[in-house]
């Protein structure tokens, strides 16, 4: 694997962002049958211009169409960095967004508001999206304390804890939705399958703010995140403050999914799979998989999204999965023919 | 051509029923294709769903049902029945306990299991499987001669049936109007054919904006929605309070502009049960204005 030079890391970052670009106005040409290729770029060229005669192609476009493929860009990026980072410093290749209960928390959260019945509405926020990012952060913050032991939190220790509080919530989300009424059990099944939905901007902005701010705080950290692949006593006799390192990176990853889930349900294994093929391709520094993870992310998400939109229309297929069912087969395609993991 | 299709299947059970009412034991095809003994008229009955406990409430049958699950709420009176757990996974040993003559359970909302380990103590246990509205009424018929109601069960589903007509042919000559049917909002599920609401609302004159839907419950976006421009919206009022708010954003939308968005209780609209047609009935109200 070639070292990691500022020239690389640019011009990877260059071609992915060129390509992500390229891809979200692909996506945008495709929807319902209302708007067809030909209507999009005829109503791209009518905006631009200045001609406002179909209205509602305006609508459907901006008003629907690009904050959802935005959405899915954002989300995706949140949940591939997300994961890429559970996996280095859980020293675990399974590991994905959701291993530490996220999801779960954000479920719980789901099942609660359903149960209570409380309606609030902030801009595309519901008392659904707030229970479900309430119970993500709770359920990350439980974690990351119960498994400090002395002041520290061994990789196996988060991973235990977390699968463990990941079982007894699952526990608790069965138990209710049995005795839930049946109504409302089809809700959280729904939910529990991942979804995109389309935004309104404000909405779109708050998440992209949280995604941002988790990003930034990854970003300082992955010199750090380097050092910790080694295993933290290694990270800390070269002098790293370990623990306040997983701090940071667990306040991040918390931001980025947990905005993400409660938007979006806990769109899977995309989490997983990103940053494996991103390694795949460019190696171990976290300093260029992260960012990479991010565009790879969103320009995945992107697509399997456009496709749920689009191959049974009008209904649609939930994106986790067109996830698993065409990330599944590219990455053992990739393993194979690289032979690594 | 359906109506009358409707009117041959009734005319037929009816006949069925009192050819077969006229012996005293009797075997009976369950809708399963299972057959069920039934020596003599049963004394204790035993509901293993919702819908199943409306209709024997509805035959009058109060004074033989000894117990129901959880999840019937209704009538009162069913409230007040022995409860023997939940759809799913109901208490057999409680069940054996009762020493019901008569079990009747669903093939869609009890576990086949159920079904088999029932069976192994002697229980009978008739199976109903209600695929549509005919399908309901054929079910009350069915539940009434199995029972003994056979005259109480031929009156009311004579009602209801003119009930269902009455509003058929209320909607025969009118135009189709444009409803869209939300199960949940987030994510948003819709119904497509093959689930009641979908048949209820069209035969209550409405045209489901997803009736191409390959899958009974899909998830739908609002492009769709929006493309397709429903008139009336109808929901669960949880659902539908989200909706009322939508104005802001979705104001496009005909039902969202006119204010034609309504809730519904689920119960009504999705028990396979007589209330179906109550439900069929307010969903023509919604659509036209005015009751049938």
């Amino acid at each position: 694997m070639q070292t990691l030079t500022v020239k690389r890391w640019t011009s990877s970052l260059l071609i992915f962002s060129t390509l992500s670009i390229i891809i979200v106005f692909i996506a945008m040409l495709f929807g319902s049958e209302a708007l067809r290729p030909y209507d999009v770029i005829k109503t791209l060229i009518e905006t631009i211009t200045g001609h406002h005669e179909t209205e509602i192609s305006r609508t459907i476009l901006f008003q629907i169409r690009l904050p959802r493929i935005l959405l899915a860009a954002v989300v995706g990026g949140s949940l591939a960095a997300a994961g890429g980072v559970f996996q280095a410093i859980l020293k675990n290749p399974l590991a994905d967004p959701y291993v530490l209960g996220i999801s779960s928390g954000a479920a719980l959260g789901v099942l609660i508001s359903l149960f209570t019945q409380i309606n609030i509405t902030l801009l595309s926020f519901t008392s659904t999206t707030f229970m479900a990012f309430a119970g993500a952060i709770i359920t990350l913050y439980v974690v990351y304390k119960l498994s400090n032991i002395n002041g520290r939190t061994p990789p196996q220790t988060i991973l235990l804890v977390g699968v463990m509080i990941n079982a007894i919530i699952f526990a608790i989300i069965l138990f209710l939705t049995l005795v839930i009424d049946s109504n409302q059990f089809y809700k959280i099944f729904f939910w529990l399958f991942g979804y995109i939905s389309s935004p309104d901007y404000a909405s779109l902005a708050i998440i992209s703010l949280f995604a941002i701010a988790g990003l930034i705080i990854l970003l300082t950290q992955a010199g750090s995140i380097n050092l910790l692949t080694l295993g933290d006593d290694t990270a800390q006799t070269l002098g790293l403050d370990v623990e306040r390192v997983k701090r940071r990176v667990f306040i991040a990853c918390a931001l980025l999914v947990a905005a993400g889930v409660s938007l979006c349900g806990p769109i899977g294994f995309l989490g997983i799979i990103v940053p494996h093929i991103v390694r795949l391709l460019l190696g171990y520094d976290y300093r260029i998989i992260l960012p990479i993870s991010v565009i790879g992310g969103g320009i995945f998400l992107v697509i399997a999204d456009t496709l749920a939109r689009t191959v049974i229309s009008p209904v649609e297929i939930p994106v986790g999965i067109i996830t698993a069912l065409c990330g599944g087969p590219y990455f053992i395609y990739l393993m194979r023919r690289k032979r690594i993991v | 051509m359906k109506k009358v299709k409707l009117k041959i299947t009734i005319l037929f059970l009816i006949v069925s029923i009192f050819l077969s009412s006229s012996v005293n034991a009797a075997l009976f095809i369950d809708d399963i294709g299972r057959t069920v003994n039934i020596s003599s008229n049963p004394q204790r009955i035993i509901s293993l769903a919702p819908n199943i406990t409306e209709i024997l409430f509805y035959l009058n049958l109060d004074n033989k049902v000894v117990a129901v699950t959880d999840f019937c709420n209704y009538p009162e009176g069913a409230k007040k029945k022995p409860g023997v757990g939940l759809l799913l996974s109901p208490d057999i040993e409680k069940i054996v306990s009762l020493k019901p003559d008569l079990v009747f359970a669903t093939a869609e909302g009890n576990r086949e299991d159920i079904v088999s380990n029932l069976q192994r103590f002697n229980i009978n246990v008739y199976v109903l499987n209600p695929h549509s509205m005919e399908d309901i009424l054929g079910e009350i018929l069915h539940i009434g001669n199995i029972t003994g109601q056979d005259g109480t069960a031929r009156d009311k589903v004579k009602n209801l049936t003119n009930r269902i007509d009455a509003v058929k042919k209320k909607v025969a000559s009118s135009r189709r109007v444009r409803v869209l049917y939300l199960v949940s909002h987030e994510p948003m599920i819709s119904v497509g054919p093959g689930s009641f609401i979908h048949d209820i609302i069209e035969i209550a004159g409405g045209k489901n904006i997803f009736s191409q839907s390959l899958i009974r419950y899909p998830q739908v976006n609002m492009e769709e929605i929006l493309s397709k421009d429903p008139e009336v919206i109808i929901a669960p009022p949880d659902v539908a309070e989200s909706i009322r708010l939508w104005e802001k954003r979705w104001g496009d939308i005909s039902a969202v502009r006119n204010k034609r968005v309504y809730s519904i209780e689920t119960d009504i609209i999705s028990r396979p049960g007589p209330r179906i047609v109550d439900g069929m009935e307010e969903i023509f109200k919604f659509i036209h204005g005015m009751s049938p």
